[in-house]
């Protein structure tokens, strides 16, 4: 343990006790669950803290750990949206495309280095950015398809095919996944200060530096997602699968 | 209207005791009957009594609803509706549907129109064919100057001539229609009605109405349906009689029908 890691510790645990104490005057409930999630965020973080320590010795395992988090961010994106494992595949590769295509433009432009260091947690951000759009674009497809049943089954009627039926839903459904992304960069640095840019700053880089890291993320956020948005609302059924409230091909 | 003659009708339908449930819910039961070509054959009877269910059958259209089941036989010309080997999309293409409430796509009067034929690739002259069926539906002359306008901006009577013209466009062989009035003001109603009649020349018309002056006004034959309760209490609809639409209505045989016919002429 250095000086650090037992200062922080100290702090944790102040900031923690504290927020018990204003519970507890305060008479809120929840206080077991905040023990709980803040537990958790320690366990994790010093997991994962520990995990791309290593990784950064041994660069090729980063690609390990990407893949894992696709995977995983494709199964909890598709549980959100309650598809099935075909929907579970095209949402993997939404995802997939739309965090290589970023990735590929920053490391080839040079604007971060082609190392681990640097392109292991801006890939990271782009899958968990990609992930939260294709929940938000897959649900509110199917949501609209729902809503406008009578005109879906309009489609339908004249002999479309489920999918050609959703895909008159689509680019609805991807534009208004884009919207919280859009505020978020349009309000950035005036109503939050990013968690990147806050981030650099703690770390000791210089404001600009750390406004240039910030403005990859979020622009590389907007392609992230627009990919992500797009592909999703197209591969996937528009029509939960049986059992879901709703019917399929 | 004309009435049918089996020779010169050919049968485009033939339901063998048909039975249609929502999961454990039969909704309707034991149908036989036969739709004639070129005829409008009406389906009337008291709400819930499984009209449209039994509408929807015709087209596939139900395999939307996961839980809906058909039983028993479901012909159309000849071939098994529910056979192996049946495309519901070939089958939607010759058996088109007019739904309650219109509802015309959020895109312009032209692609409306156009939807049908553009699925199926066709690259012919596509303004030609929005004319020509826009023009069947007496809607041309109302919006010839407006065809990129968006059909949402239409008055309800219109839309709904719109859905059936979008209908017209794919060349179907059986346009169902489910209480295509239903929604509609005594004008827009009749003009439906004139063009139920002028479309029985060349289609093969299935309409579900509640509204029985209008099955007399329109349909060659009508088919009365009423809902039975079993020993659970629990309601199916039942085909109770099938007739001429003038021997239906003056001369039914079935107490039920007598009594459904005065009650809502009366
Ligand atoms: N999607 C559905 N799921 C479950 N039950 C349904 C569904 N659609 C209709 N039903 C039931 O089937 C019966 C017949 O309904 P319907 O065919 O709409 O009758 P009608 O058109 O004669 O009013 C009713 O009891 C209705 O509640
Ligand atoms: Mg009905």
């Amino acid at each position: 343990m250095n000086e650090q890691a037992i200062r922080t510790g100290i702090a944790l645990a102040l900031l923690l006790a504290a927020a018990l104490a204003v519970m507890t005057y305060g008479g809120l409930a929840y206080r077991r669950e905040l023990l709980v999630a803040a537990l958790r965020a320690l366990v994790q973080l010093v997991a994962v803290a520990l995990i791309i320590a290593w990784i950064f010795t041994h660069p090729q395992a980063a690609f390990l750990y990407l893949g894992v988090m696709l995977v995983v961010a494709a199964y909890t994106s598709n549980r959100r949206i309650g598809g099935d494992s075909r929907d579970r595949l095209g949402i993997l590769l939404a995802i997939f495309l739309g965090a290589s295509a970023t990735v590929l433009i920053v490391a080839v432009t040079g604007a971060l280095e082609f190392s681990a260091q640097s392109l292991l947690p801006f890939s990271a951000q782009m899958i968990g950015g990609a992930m939260t759009t294709a929940s938000l674009a897959g649900v509110r497809l199917r949501d609209d398809v729902k809503d406008q049943f009578t005109v879906f089954e309009g489609y339908v009627a004249l002999g479309a095919t489920y999918r050609q039926a959703g895909r008159e839903f689509s680019q609805r459904a991807a534009e208004k996944s884009l919207f919280p992304t859009l505020d978020q960069t349009k309000s950035a640095g005036l109503v939050t200060l990013p968690g990147a840019f806050v981030g650099m700053l703690l770390g000791g880089a210089s404001p600009l530096l750390a406004a240039q890291i910030q403005l990859l993320v979020l622009i590389g956020l907007l392609l992230v997602q627009c990919i992500t948005a797009l592909i999703t609302t197209r591969v996937i059924s528009p029509l939960a699968p049986a059992g879901h409230g709703g019917a399929r091909a | 209207m004309s009435h049918g003659d089996p020779k010169v009708h050919p049968e485009v339908f033939r339901l063998e005791d048909v039975s249609v449930s929502y999961g454990e819910q039969l909704a309707v039961q034991d149908v036989t009957m036969t739709i004639e070509a070129r005829q409008v054959t009406a389906l009337i009877g008291p709400s819930g009594c499984g009209k449209t269910t039994l509408l929807r059958c015709l087209n596939r259209l139900n395999d939307l609803i996961p839980e809906a089941r058909v039983g028993g036989l479901v012909s159309y010309r000849g071939t098994d509706l529910y056979g192996p080997g049946v495309d519901p999309i070939e089958i939607r293409q010759r058996i088109g549907m007019v739904f309650q409430k219109p509802n015309p796509f959020p895109k312009s009067i032209r692609d409306n129109v156009a939807y049908g034929p553009r699925l199926r690739h066709e690259k012919a002259d596509l303004d030609e064919l929005v004319e020509r069926c826009l023009t069947r539906v007496g809607l041309w002359d109302e919006v010839r100057n407006d065809l990129g306008r968006s059909a949402l901006q239409l008055s309800g009577g219109q839309q709904q001539r719109l859905v059936i013209a979008r209908c017209l466009a794919v060349d179907p062989d059986v346009i169902l229609m489910d209480e295509p009035a239903a929604s509609l003001d005594p004008i827009a109603t009749e003009r439906i009605e004139d063009l139920m009649v002028e479309l029985a020349a060349d289609y093969t018309i299935v309409l579900v109405t509640h509204n029985l002056q209008q099955a007399t006004r329109v349909a060659d034959h009508t088919a009365f349906f009423a809902a039975e309760f079993d020993e659970q209490g629990a309601r199916r609809g039942r085909l109770v009689e099938h007739a001429p639409t003038a021997v239906l209505f003056e001369d039914p045989q079935d107490q039920r029908t007598r009594d459904y016919i005065a009650g809502r002429f009366a």
